[in-house]
């Protein structure tokens, strides 16, 4: 699909960010417009709401889905793991790669992760210029290196 | 020896008479040339009658010399091939048969008797004619029957004498036929010999000599007559005397003798011989009847115990019985002496026991734990006063400990931990059994020795244990969940304010301040977070101190668990 309204040719990458707090999502979306110009974030606040909207999308062969998934761990109702874990387990939607986005180092938090289909896990860095540089390292590598499923 | 004699007798006798009877010598050659003229061609069909004859009647009297067991010397047969007769005498006697039955009827021994009838049989010589030949003569005594007729044949035979077979001759110009037994030492051989008489004045009349009853005693009447004859007719008493002789020799017993009997055609036997001493009127244990010439012959075989022989056996067994008797006591006495030892001994092991008896009851029963003994069959054989008393108020046994329970097994000691519910409900008990299985010594089952102790006060305090364990971990738990939650909380709001200052300071610096405001705001309520999250652990932690030392007031032992909650 091609937006034809935007003043760039090229259609922005959504990437989708699930967290419950607002300071971190003006931070979040502040550093990633910074870091790449080419993306579109999108914010969500709420696990339950996000994952039905995805899944909804999901059935649709032309929908617009994300390119880049970030969630946060700690969230009130339906943690960011259980999240990740039914995100993973939905057709059309485990092919998106998901990274987790959180403050706690706890090796048994970052093992549960990846055991459940994680593709990356970020540590939320203290410094907005070190969360730049780090998400400027994600997109590329997300972005430019890999292959994705989507349509170019 | 005897040969010798006799052949010097012959030799004598056969001078003398050659001197004597010179005179008459071409009577004698013509009478002896007809004779054996006449003779020959009979006489050889003859030998062969006469050897099977000799042969059946030595084998008899072999078989009846084996059977009396006796190693005597081997009859032998001679054949004699062709009778060349060079030499022979025909000695014609009468025989007084009364006078030989008068003679003998005394029984007494031979010699005595036959010597007897040597004086009444001298008449009888004066009746005897005498035939020359030249290197042959005959002597031919005319006379009634029976006749006897001896011939001389110096080239096979010593002796011979002539049987007549028909037993009664008649006088005149006959072939008579006669069988010739001749001995030798050792030996006994025969021939035959054919008379011819030719019925001229002193016509030659054979008869036989065994054919009448009392041969014997004319034999010797004759060898006493004649010393030529008589060497023929000795040797044939002697010969038979000296097989016997040597044979008893050879069996070193002076004890054996034999007689020999004629038996009489009336059926009364006369003793013709006998040898060994007092042996007249004893039982002779081997008798057989011979048959010699026609003629049967009692021969009897005694032999008298050997006493050293007869005894052995006996002495043996007396001396075998001795030793058994020994034997005997022997193993009496050492069987008594056995007996007592072992009452002894058992006696012994019996005040033994019963002291180990009293010490193991005393040892059970200050036992501070219960032991009781139970034999292969489950019998209770051994059980001192707590074990009973332990037993006896067990209503369940129930492991408390399930791993101990099944394979508490160390150094061949099952240990089984169990439960003691007593039948009065009162308070619970643990005991810890120990059983340790023992061969029995009576048969071969296996036993076990199980000792119960009391741990109640252990268990109690084991289980005490496992629940502060318990608290202690979940109280970890909760410290770690604390920390960690803790930690994370004052992080988030810290780390938002930083950026959110970082962000206003890029801004101020470029001066571009379109969102400052919505900065500050945010930075503001970050703040506010990060005290509300503050003041929330403060308190936390302190609650949780204010807990502990609320806890701490009770003894650590004293604290009571309940037992739903630890127990699974």
């Amino acid at each position: 699909m091609i937006n034809t309204k935007g003043k760039c040719k090229v259609q922005k990458k959504i990437v989708l960010l699930l967290d419950d707090s607002k300071e971190d999502t003006f931070l979040f979306n502040h550093a990633a417009t910074k870091a790449r110009q080419d993306i579109q974030v999108e914010t969500h606040l709420h696990a339950a709401d996000l994952l039905l909207d995805l899944k909804n999308k999901a059935k649709f062969p032309d929908a617009r889905l994300p390119h880049l998934i970030f969630i946060d761990i700690n969230m009130p109702m339906m943690n960011g793991m259980d999240f990740l874990q039914k995100f993973k387990s939905t057709e059309n939607l485990n092919c998106i790669p998901a990274i987790m986005f959180s403050t706690s180092a706890y090796r048994e938090d970052i093992k549960c992760c990846y055991s459940r289909g994680a593709d990356g896990y970020l540590l939320k860095p203290s410094g907005n210029k070190e969360l730049v540089e780090k998400l400027r390292q994600v997109f590329s590598y997300w972005i430019d290196t890999v292959e994705s499923t989507h349509q170019t | 020896m005897v040969a010798l004699l006799v052949g010097i007798i012959l030799v004598c006798a056969g001078t003398v008479s050659k001197l004597f009877y010179s005179y008459q010598l071409d009577h004698v050659n013509e009478t002896i040339s007809a004779i054996s003229r006449a003779t020959v061609n009979e006489l050889k069909t003859d030998i062969t009658n006469l050897e099977s004859l000799f042969l059946k009647t030595s084998l008899s009297f072999q078989n009846s010399v084996n059977e009396s067991r006796l190693d005597l010397p081997t009859l032998k047969l001679e054949a004699m091939g062709e009778l060349e007769i060079v030499n022979y005498i025909a000695w014609v006697p009468r025989i007084n048969t009364p006078t030989l039955e008068q003679s003998t009827a005394n029984n007494k021994s031979i010699i005595p008797e036959l010597r007897g009838i040597q004086d009444d049989r001298t008449p009888l010589r004066r009746n005897q004619q005498e035939l020359y030949n030249e290197g042959e003569w005959e002597y031919q005594i005319e006379y009634k029957a029976p006749y006897y007729l001896f011939i001389q044949n110096p080239v096979s035979l010593k002796s011979s004498i002539e049987e007549n077979t028909d037993g009664v001759f008649n006088h005149a110009n006959q072939f008579k036929r006669a069988i010739v037994r001749a001995t030798k030492t050792g030996e006994i051989v025969a021939s035959q010999a054919i008379i011819h008489t030719d019925g001229s004045t002193s016509s030659s009349l054979i008869s036989a000599i065994y054919n009448r009853p009392k041969i014997s005693s004319s034999l010797k009447n004759l060898s006493e007559n004649n010393g030529l004859i008589t060497a023929g007719v000795l040797n044939l008493e002697i010969d038979l005397e000296k097989m016997f002789e040597y044979r008893t020799s050879n069996k070193n017993s002076h004890s054996l003798g034999f007689t020999v009997e004629e038996v009489n055609v009336e059926g009364k036997n006369t003793l013709l011989y006998q040898t060994g001493e007092h042996l007249h009127g004893k039982n002779f244990t081997d008798v057989e009847l011979i048959n010699f010439f026609g003629h049967e012959w009692k021969l009897s075989v005694h032999r008298e115990p050997q006493t050293w022989a007869m005894l052995l056996p006996s002495v043996m067994a007396v001396f075998l019985g001795l030793i058994i008797v020994i034997a005997l006591l022997a193993w009496h006495t050492n069987n008594r002496r056995f007996k007592h030892q072992l009452h002894n001994r058992l006696a012994e092991q019996k005040i033994e026991i019963n002291k180990n008896t009293r010490l193991l009851e005393a040892v059970l029963a200050a036992a501070p734990v219960g032991i009781e003994y139970i034999d292969e069959s489950g019998t209770i054989q051994l059980q001192n006063d707590l074990s009973r008393l332990v037993t006896s108020n067990l209503v369940s046994r129930n492991a408390i400990h399930s791993e101990s329970a099944s394979a508490g097994t160390k150094n061949g000691n099952k240990l089984q931990h169990y439960q003691l519910q007593t039948s009065a409900g009162e308070e619970e008990k643990y005991f810890e059994f120990i059983t340790k299985e023992i061969e029995c010594s009576s048969e071969h089952g296996i036993g076990k020795v199980i000792v119960s102790n009391d741990v109640t006060a252990r268990e109690l305090a084991n289980r005490r244990l496992e629940g502060y364990i318990r608290e202690l971990e979940t109280i970890n738990g909760e410290l770690e969940e604390f920390t960690y939650s803790a930690t994370h909380d004052l992080q988030e709001p810290l780390r938002r304010i930083a950026a959110f200052s970082e962000i206003l300071d890029d801004q101020i610096a470029d001066g571009q301040m379109h969102d400052a405001a919505k900065i500050t705001a945010m930075l503001a309520s970050s703040a506010t977070d990060l005290r509300q999250r503050f003041v929330h652990v403060v308190n936390e932690i302190d609650n949780r101190n204010r807990r502990r030392a609320s806890d701490d007031n009770l003894s650590f032992l004293d604290k009571p668990v309940s037992n739903q909650k630890y127990d699974q």
